[in-house]
């Protein structure tokens, strides 16, 4: 009883908060939650839930994978709550847990779609009564607070509920093994828009079988430890998928996809192959939940990538394209380092990436730097850098074999115009970091450049 | 001159670019690239220097039971006053004992006079000044493990440190000419001033690779280490 009141309490408080917060016009994603597990330690634990709770992990890609299947169960007229926005930690999560909750603490909606942070996943899960776990994929992140990928699955293990589904990424030669003791099921993507085959990329986490010296055989190395593999002996290879992207119409911008022996075209989001994965993922996921195939088909007609994530217009000569690329994490950075280099248009890119949030030194080593692909700005006519990291970046490009001469560094945003050719036809590219103040950095920026050229 | 980098496909954090910074420095020594599937060099040539940088603790444990059938070996070599440059996590499997926080206790190669504490729910990460000689060094020390180095064998004094209330005051370990670093921050391209000393040491008369930028980079950044005013307060609050 003295629990249960205890609950309520936490429940009634953080409902307020959050109210408090949001008549202030702040979002409130994560407060509320800070607030409800001061009154109530084992609040995830207790708070009423909806019954269907779907969570999302992963390195790259979790926040769109949530975003998507919210929107398809939200197009479907299906209520959820989700924590669309990204706070995935404890206290981001009873946030939004309270949202499907009365004041009372009653809960009103049967449906969650949670992103959970990778190293969440250890205190998380056992007290969320999920239904299913979709891990996009698992990547070298923030050395600083993630270590290594080897370190993650161990969380992600410790926390792990062996009553649970996990969709998994069949060609995630690492992420694929997490949960021997549990159901999972696969989705996969083929080399549908003809990438190389050998990914010449510096990151390369899974080199030999596990627990042997034998070199794994990839068939097709997509980048890092993600592809088609197999050992000499073939006792070690992909496991078979379930949801199979196995070709692009490029007529339609369909991809075409083979569900337990069929096939059907599904309405492409974006030609880029990781937003495939999280489509593919998503769809998996509200599959393996129990929703049909073409009301999700119908839904995913309807949806764009959110705005703030990807940006891409055309104004005279120029196209102009505001992508995130993730701080501080090596992988995302190269991916789309690589997916620039292989447009074949002359390009400028703008690198803004700061830890805005603080005035401090963020306590981070030049890892992440000098983990980065820089070599494919080889094809990038200038490099342009708004960073208090440019020295470590400089170098890190530098002992990429990328000539001085590309690189500018730019000390205000405004001075970025000094650096663009008005007649040359070309691409130019925003990449940014993920927090709000990046993202509005990243808006200002767009609106100089785009200013300017449309002056032209 | 031999320097043989071993297990350098298991490197994390970037510090592969530290080693190849070392050999565009080292103009002329031959570098020899030994990989997990096959035995090291040194177990039948000399090599004049051995370099082992950081990498997942999965792959430590790997490495070490590798190495262990090569442990006389590698204590000549130790004595015989080769140079070996261990960096950061590596060190894990070098000292005398490896133990984790639940008090389980992982096998190391026994090679050096230190004792190791592993703790998996205490990730650390923190920016410092230290003092090597007369010259300072910027870096960051990141990871799992502490080291409990008797201050005989001590490498460089901390000058600034950003982690709270620590009372780090002496770290690195330095015997014959086994040099044992705790932190990152790609070592050679950072920190020009000990690059060049080294440069000077082998007798090379030439200037680092990118020399003017690493030069501009750690000014930089000393500069904004001794004027963070969170560092200046963890520093003053010891």
């Amino acid at each position: 009883m003295k629990n249960l009141i205890k609950t309520s309490l936490a429940n009634f408080t953080g409902k307020t908060a959050k109210k408090v917060i949001k008549l202030l016009k702040r979002r409130g994603t994560h407060t509320p939650g800070v607030v409800a597990r001061k009154i109530d330690r084992n609040i995830l634990k207790n708070i009423a839930k909806p019954q269907d709770i779907y969570v999302i992990t992963g390195t790259n890609g979790k926040t769109t994978t949530t975003n998507l299947v919210a929107d398809i169960l939200e197009g479907m007229g299906i209520k959820s709550i989700s924590n669309r926005i990204g706070s995935n930690t404890y206290a981001g999560i009873v946030t939004s847990l309270l949202d499907g909750n009365n004041y009372f603490g009653k809960n009103k909606i049967k449906h969650a779609v949670l992103e959970v942070d990778e190293q969440w996943c250890t205190v998380t899960l056992k007290d969320l009564h999920i239904k299913s776990l979709t891990i996009t994929n698992l990547f070298q992140d923030s050395y600083e607070r993630n270590a290594n990928i080897f370190y993650i699955v161990e969380r992600i293990e410790k926390g792990l509920p062996e009553n649970i589904k996990l969709i998994l990424n069949a060609e995630d030669s690492i992420s694929a093994y997490i949960g021997k003791k549990n159901q999972r099921v696969y989705f996969s993507v083929d080399n549908i828009f003809n990438d190389h085959e050998q990914s010449d990329g510096k990151i390369k986490d899974l080199i030999y079988v596990p627990e042997t010296d034998q070199r794994i055989i990839w068939d097709f190395n997509r980048y890092n430890h993600i592809g088609k593999y197999h050992s000499e002996d073939f006792t070690f290879k992909n496991p078979k998928a379930k949801y199979h992207v196995v070709g692009y119409n490029e007529v339609n911008n369909n991809l075409i996809v083979k569900e337990d022996g069929i096939i059907f075209e599904m309405p492409n989001i974006r030609k880029n192959i990781e937003s495939v994965y999280n489509q593919i993922a998503a769809y998996a996921t509200l599959r393996e939940n129990g929703f049909k195939r073409e009301d999700i088909l119908q839904q995913m007609l309807k949806i764009k990538t959110v705005e703030s994530r990807y940006i891409s217009e055309h104004i005279g000569n120029k196209e102009l394209i505001s992508m995130v690329a993730k701080g501080y994490n090596p992988v995302a950075n190269s991916c789309v380092l690589n997916e620039i280099s292989n447009n074949p248009k002359p390009k400028t890119v703008i690198y803004l990436f700061d830890n805005l949030e603080s005035k401090y030194l963020d306590s981070k080593s030049s890892a992440w730097a000098f983990s980065i692909d820089f070599k494919y700005l080889a094809t990038v006519d200038r490099f342009i850098i708004r960073s208090r990291h440019y020295h470590e970046i400089l170098l890190a490009v530098l002992m990429s074999g990328i000539d001085k001469s590309k690189i500018v560094r730019l000390d205000s945003l405004e001075a970025v115009t000094e650096y663009l050719d008005p007649h040359k036809q070309e691409c130019i590219y925003i990449l940014h970091d993920i927090e709000r103040e990046n993202l509005a950095q990243a808006d200002k920026m767009y609106k100089i450049v785009k200013e300017y050229v449309g002056k032209i | 001159m031999i320097v043989e980098v071993l297990f350098s496909e298991f490197y994390t954090y970037g510090e592969i670019e530290n080693v190849r910074y070392l050999a565009k420095m080292l103009k002329g020594v031959d570098f020899i690239y030994t990989s997990y599937d096959n035995e090291p060099y040194f177990v039948n040539n000399d090599v004049d220097m051995l370099v082992i940088e950081p990498m997942a603790e999965h792959y430590l444990a790997m490495v070490c039971d590798k190495l262990k059938p090569f442990k006389t070996r590698l204590q000549t070599m130790i004595d015989d006053g080769v140079y070996f440059f261990i960096v950061n996590n590596a060190m894990d499997i070098f000292g005398r004992t490896l133990k984790l926080s639940d008090g389980k206790e992982l096998d190391t190669l026994g090679l050096l006079d230190y004792e190791t504490i592993r703790n998996y729910d205490k990730r650390y990460a923190y920016l410092f000044v230290a003092k090597y000689q007369d010259i300072e060094i910027c870096a960051n020390n990141t990871g799992f493990s502490t080291y409990c180095i008797p201050d005989k064998y001590h490498l460089y004094s901390v000058e600034l440190n950003g982690i709270k209330a620590s009372d780090i005051e002496l770290s690195g370990y330095h015997k014959h000419n086994v040099y044992a670093i705790e932190f990152l921050s790609h070592f050679f391209i950072m920190n020009p001033l000990i690059s060049k000393k080294i440069l000077a040491h082998f007798g090379i008369d030439e200037s680092l690779p990118f020399e003017q930028e690493a030069l501009e980079s750690y000014n930089h950044q000393l500069k904004l280490f001794k004027n963070d005013a969170k560092l200046l307060k963890h520093y003053q609050s010891k």
